[in-house]
């Protein structure tokens, strides 16, 4: 069956919906063998690129393995509410082209909810098996500013 | 061990004075009005690597010094620090983070200074003639600044200690690794951070911490071998070298592997180093990249701390991808160490902004070996010379 727009819109709901649950497996079980993830962001200091964090499925693993021993106060969460702004053909045969905006909201164990990050998903998906695969995502930051930072993927 | 009630809670410890530091030294407002005036202000701070500032007429600025204040580059290669406010009526003179003006104009009333500070004009300056105010009597406020092996320094003293004299042989060590190839900044954030500024210095002198991180307690740095040899060195002014620690990057397959040949110079890719210089900077290696943090105090219990990644400047594409993965596995805004000792430093700055905390105990001796509170001693020794009373006991008048 062909995989049309809102299926890939529904797709990418249900990858933020795992990362907000914390189900990493879920979250790893819609990712291809080959994903590759990267945190950037622009820094008007040095008038450069950066890359914050690069991570192959691997490294998303071992990440998702020592996250229950990071410091940190349970019940800390993390919300990303997305908007897709773009669906468009990919390089590869099979592959689309998303973009999303993308809003990170950190709630503390007492509730309290602030901005954690602002910025866009630009993902490759593929959907040539029917069942879309993420096969690349970049979490492109507008903020900066992390406070003391996550140790979880935005 | 018997629990405290307020009274033997709030005792001084029974230790010498050099040897714990009253909570007053990090919460109390007129104690941190006197670390600006008498510290921040006449001390020698970091401001930026001098790869931020390639090209003549480049200029990038610092907002969250207690003035706003721009470096730039002058047309004879020179750094200079100015504050970055226009004589006229205060407005901010450069609103961009970074840049290039060969000249530069204010938005305001368009009066134009150049790269020395100089003020070369002013729109109608008749009525200025008029009055007697003279375009040399408009420049801008300068501030001394110096370069030490790439590293960019301010003082805002106008008769600052010697820089030379200042920094003596503190930063030796990292000579080769800064000079001997072009180095440069990669990386750079900032966090506010809710606790006091020295309690995030302290986060890099206090090596009894280790235990905290994950990462280090799957990797062999508390081994008996790598906590002897490890060395507490001292310098004059409060400066402090963390030397002799090797990190073995092979033990998790999934930690980046460090080549050799990668190393920066003067290290291997298994050297940690680490210096903090007083009051507010530390210089820190792991073999293949290199971490500058700079603090500046906000109010006694905010704190912006700006963080730095450097590698080589000739880095290919594919080396310079390697090494910021070795930089952000530990030192990343989302990495395994640093939201961990950030997170120490806002848990501590709780329990002394809320009174709860009385003292905080730096007493271990072990040779000046890695875990030895020697560092942060030393530290605070500097600091009670330079606020003129103890940190044991801050409220004293000062001298
Ligand atoms: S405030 Fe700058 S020219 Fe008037
Ligand atoms: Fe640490």
């Amino acid at each position: 069956m062909a995989v049309g727009n809102e299926d890939i819109r529904d797709f990418l709901n249900r990858v933020a919906d795992a990362l907000d649950r914390e189900a990493w497996d879920e979250f790893l079980s819609m990712c291809a063998p080959e994903f590759e993830y990267r945190v950037t962001a622009y820094s008007y200091e040095l008038d450069k690129e950066m890359v914050w964090l690069i991570h192959d499925m691997d490294g998303l693993r071992y990440l998702f393995d020592v996250l229950p021993e990071q410091l940190g106060r349970k019940g800390t969460r993390m919300l990303r509410q997305i908007s897709v702004t773009d669906i468009s053909r990919g390089e590869a045969k099979g592959h689309v082209d998303v973009t999303s905006k993308v809003i990170a909201v950190r709630t503390s164990p007492e509730g309290v909810s602030e901005l954690f990050a602002a910025g866009r998903y630009l993902d490759v998906v593929d959907v040539a098996g029917g069942t879309p695969r993420m096969i690349k995502r970049e979490t492109r930051l507008d903020t900066r500013e992390l406070g003391i930072g996550s140790h979880v993927p935005i | 061990m018997p629990s405290r009630n307020r009274e033997t809670w709030e005792r001084p410890p029974d230790l010498p004075e050099t040897h714990y530091v009253d909570a007053a030294a990090y919460a109390n407002p007129d104690i941190f009005a006197d670390e600006m005036s008498r510290i921040l202000a006449r001390s020698w701070r970091f401001g930026c690597h001098e790869s931020e500032l390639p090209d003549a007429f480049d200029f990038r600025t610092i907002d969250h010094a207690e003035v706003p204040l721009v470096m730039i580059r002058g047309e004879d290669g020179r750094i200079r620090t100015f504050y970055n406010v226009c004589p006229h009526r205060g407005a901010k003179l450069f609103n961009d983070l970074s840049g290039n003006a060969r000249l530069k104009t204010c938005f305001f009333h368009h009066w134009t200074f150049d790269w020395k500070g100089d003020c070369v004009s002013r729109p109608r300056p008749k009525a200025y003639d008029d009055m007697n105010l003279r375009a040399e009597d408009c420049g801008l406020r300068e501030v001394h600044t110096d370069t030490l092996y790439g590293l960019v320094f301010f003082n805002l003293d106008d008769r600052p200690i010697p820089f030379a004299d200042y920094f003596g042989d503190a930063l030796a060590s990292f000579e080769r690794t800064l000079t001997e190839e072009p180095v440069e900044v990669f990386h750079y954030h900032q966090a506010v951070v809710q606790a006091n500024w020295k309690q995030w210095v302290e986060s890099n002198m206090d090596h009894y911490h280790e235990w905290m991180h994950v990462m280090l307690r799957r990797t062999n740095v508390l081994t008996e071998e790598t906590l002897f040899k490890r060395r507490v060195e001292l310098y004059p002014y409060g400066h402090i070298m963390f030397r002799g620690m090797q990190i073995d990057y092979q033990d998790e397959a999934t930690v980046v592997p460090r080549e050799q040949s990668k190393a920066l110079p003067g290290l291997t890719a298994e050297t940690f180093h680490s210096t903090p210089i007083f009051p507010n900077t530390v210089l820190m290696t792991r073999g293949t990249v290199m971490r500058i943090d700079t603090t500046t105090p906000l109010t006694p219990d905010t704190s912006l701390v700006e963080f730095r990644g450097l590698g080589l400047k000739n880095d290919s594409e594919e080396d310079r991808i390697v090494r910021i993965r070795q930089h952000n596995e530990f030192w990343g805004p989302m990495s395994h160490n640093l939201p961990e000792d950030l997170f120490a430093a806002e848990q501590c700055a709780k329990g002394y902004r809320t009174g709860g905390a009385a003292y905080g105990i730096i007493c271990r001796e072990e040779n000046m070996s890695a875990q030895d509170d020697g560092g942060m001693r030393h530290f605070y020794a500097e600091w009670s010379k330079w606020m003129g009373r103890p940190a044991s006991d801050p409220r004293t008048k000062a001298a």
